[in-house]
């Protein structure tokens, strides 16, 4: 999954009517691909759950293992991916959180890939409730144990950094900066910061107390590293969405670019802080790690909608809108085709702009019926595109759909029956680009197909989709 | 209920010798600080200071500043200072201290740093002996059988931001 912020909340809101959750999908990349991944996104599990033999650990060994043994000319190396913690990991300030939280994920994926273990998330140490470092980090020979450690297994770090009381206290700030350090003006050697509460007692002290590679920054040398920061990462998640409390609305926070790491193929990946405050709705789930084991907030749409706004990022810059169909219905079996006329150069801007301009379909106004058995597929310059066109067809360029499973995102409750307006947008921009590289491209008109598509063993014969507003947008991605 | 007091003892350093609210306290005796913007320094022999809190500026949401100034670590003892709240300054008992966070040090043992605490949680633990209560910086070696002799670490006194 490639995470990719090409269009933003402010742009749903303003082009697009209201924000509809599956839209958030969008951002990374196409709805449909991602509704599996999302519903069966992997959960992070407290290794304390976990017996010694439990695939979840031997996936971890046998990575750790491959990690070990790759050339260090490979970026997923492990001491390569150590060096990227040396060489970049912000500590005393705001970004401390979302870029252990992007580190964790690609490592994860590289776990996975290494392992030959798709089902592999990365499990979590959680030091308020089991003390010690777990038992499956110790033993000559495994590749869990780092013998550098100042500490034995019978050792426990102390109730005032992870205790349950002080971990609670952390958790009930509802101040972001307090709870996650402070602002600076760079990741490194920038001016202001500051240690948040998470940062500076059980981050901090589990690091200094453990010793050894964990107590510098070659830390992630160490694989309780990791599970000890996915903790950290579970907590935010439990202060965040669990439990309500906001990010940081500033923009410089959202709009920093983690270059520094590889996905699970060792291509090197950007992805931004505002990325990263969705991985935990799309890429992966926790088993509970709050101390008082609370059940997840209940989010209603509305407050959904409010609550991501208030933590949403927003730099998209729209340059040109086309207006393609106004108050228009379809109807499953029935496409919807439009065109859009694009000025020759609108076109090949947005194709030779290396994703600084993007092509965007905006869904305005959206009526959704009390009853929809269907999603949305977007297909480009395809007119005989229909619900059984594959996903992999080229022209494909993705899709959207009502989010009304609440299975899909646990902790979220989709409230009331009545019809709602909804806003997507698509991003056209890499469809247009393959097509155009593949000499696909018909000239700068571009036609766009809207299909309704059943989903499986779903009766949605009749069934209707009235839209207030299409349109076509060019818009400068910052 | 006694309130944290002061005394003035050296230039621009308040401390009062902590009157013990039991002969069986500690040898470690806490000193109790005021809110001047001046700083402490805490070693083994002298591990914990106390500073009274103004009330008013919890309610209303003010954030805590500690600053580690200095690290004089001559034997590179890992440590802390825990940050914590006791209900008065006569409460000794270890078990009446409401843990508000820490000052971690990590990577370096000599790194300094500005932290921020949010009061109101443990405040609200200590309920109707809110308004009494003071803060107490700890200084704590994480690994107690190194030695830490000669550590000397640097705080500035409490802050207050809104």
């Amino acid at each position: 999954m490639t995470f990719d912020n090409s269009f933003t909340r402010r742009e749903f809101l303003k082009g697009a009517g209201a924000l509809g959750a599956v839209s958030m999908t969008m951002w990374l990349g196409g709805c449909e691909a991602c509704q599996e991944q999302i519903a069966h996104r992997p959960t992070r599990r407290n290794i304390a759950n976990l017996a010694a033999n439990d695939p979840i650990i031997t996936a971890y060994q046998n990575a750790v293992t491959a990690m070990k043994a790759l050339p260090s000319t490979d970026p997923r190396n492990w001491t390569k991916q150590a060096q990227i913690h040396f060489d970049h990991c912000p500590h005393g300030n705001w970004w401390f959180l979302p870029w252990h939280r992007a580190y964790l994920s690609y490592f994860e994926r590289i776990c996975r890939k290494l392992a030959g273990y798709n089902d592999f998330a990365l499990p979590y140490w959680n030091w308020t409730t089991s003390p010690s470092i777990p038992a499956v980090f110790w033993g000559n020979g495994n590749p869990l144990f780092d013998n550098t450690r100042g500490v034995g297994p019978s050792d426990q770090a102390d109730p005032a950094w992870v205790g349950t009381t002080v971990i609670q206290n952390i958790l009930s700030t509802g101040n972001f900066n307090i709870f996650a350090s402070s602002p600076s003006s760079a990741p490194r050697g920038g001016t202001g910061g500051g240690y948040g509460e998470l940062e500076a007692t059980p981050h901090n002290n589990i690091h200094s107390w453990i010793g050894g590679d964990m107590g510098a920054f070659m830390s992630p040398l160490d694989p309780v590293f990791w599970c000890h920061h996915n903790v950290l990462d579970c907590l935010w998640v439990e202060w965040n969405i669990n439990r309500g409390n906001p990010n940081t609305n500033d923009q410089n926070w959202y709009d920093l670019h983690m270059t520094e790491f590889v996905d699970e193929n060792g291509q090197p990946v950007d992805v931004t802080v505002a990325a990263t405050v969705l991985m935990p709705l799309f890429s992966y789930q926790f088993e509970p790690c709050g101390p008082a084991q609370e059940a997840p907030k209940k989010w209603q749409r509305a407050q959904l909608e409010a609550f991501l706004k208030s933590g949403a990022p927003v730099r998209l810059d729209v340059t040109q809108r086309m207006e393609l169909k106004r108050a228009v219905t379809t109807e499953v079996g029935k496409p919807l085709a439009s065109m859009a006329q694009l000025p020759a150069d609108s076109l090949k801007t947005v194709l030779e702009s290396q994703g600084k301009t993007a092509a965007l379909l905006t869904i305005n106004g959206a009526q959704v019926p009390q009853k929809t058995d269907f999603y949305v597929r977007v297909f480009t310059d395809k007119a005989d595109a229909s619900a059984d066109t594959p996903i992999s067809d080229p022209h494909y360029a993705g899709s959207f759909g009502f989010f009304q499973d609440a299975k899909a995102m646990p902790g979220m409750e989709v409230m009331g029956s009545e019809a709602k307006q909804l806003g997507f947008v698509v991003d056209l921009t890499p469809t247009l680009k393959r097509l155009s590289d593949a000499g696909g491209m018909q000239g700068p008109a571009v036609n766009i197909t809207l299909v309704l598509v059943p989903y499986e063993k779903r009766q949605a014969a009749g069934q209707t989709l009235t839209i207030e507003k299409l349109e076509f947008a060019i818009a400068n991605v910052k | 209920m006694t309130r944290c007091s002061v005394q003035l003892v050296a230039p621009l350093i308040f401390v009062v010798v902590f009157v013990c609210g039991s002969p069986s306290a500690s040898p470690l005796k806490p000193r109790v600080q005021s809110e001047t913007p001046s700083q402490t320094t805490l070693t083994q022999q002298s591990p914990e200071a106390v500073f009274p809190l103004d009330y008013a500026r919890i309610k209303r949401g003010d954030v805590l500043l500690l600053q580690l100034v200095a690290v004089d670590n001559p034997q590179h003892a890992t440590f802390t200072v825990n940050v914590m709240l006791v209900p008065s300054a006569t409460v000794i008992d270890s078990s009446q201290r409401v843990p508000v966070g820490s000052m971690g040090v990590y990577p370096d043992q000599e790194n300094h740093g500005l932290y921020t605490f949010d009061l109101a949680p443990a405040i609200r633990q200590l309920k109707g002996q809110a308004r009494d209560a003071c803060l107490v910086i700890q200084l704590k070696p994480l690994h107690p059988s190194s030695g830490w002799n000669r550590l000397r670490v640097t705080v500035t006194n409490p802050q207050w931001k809104q």
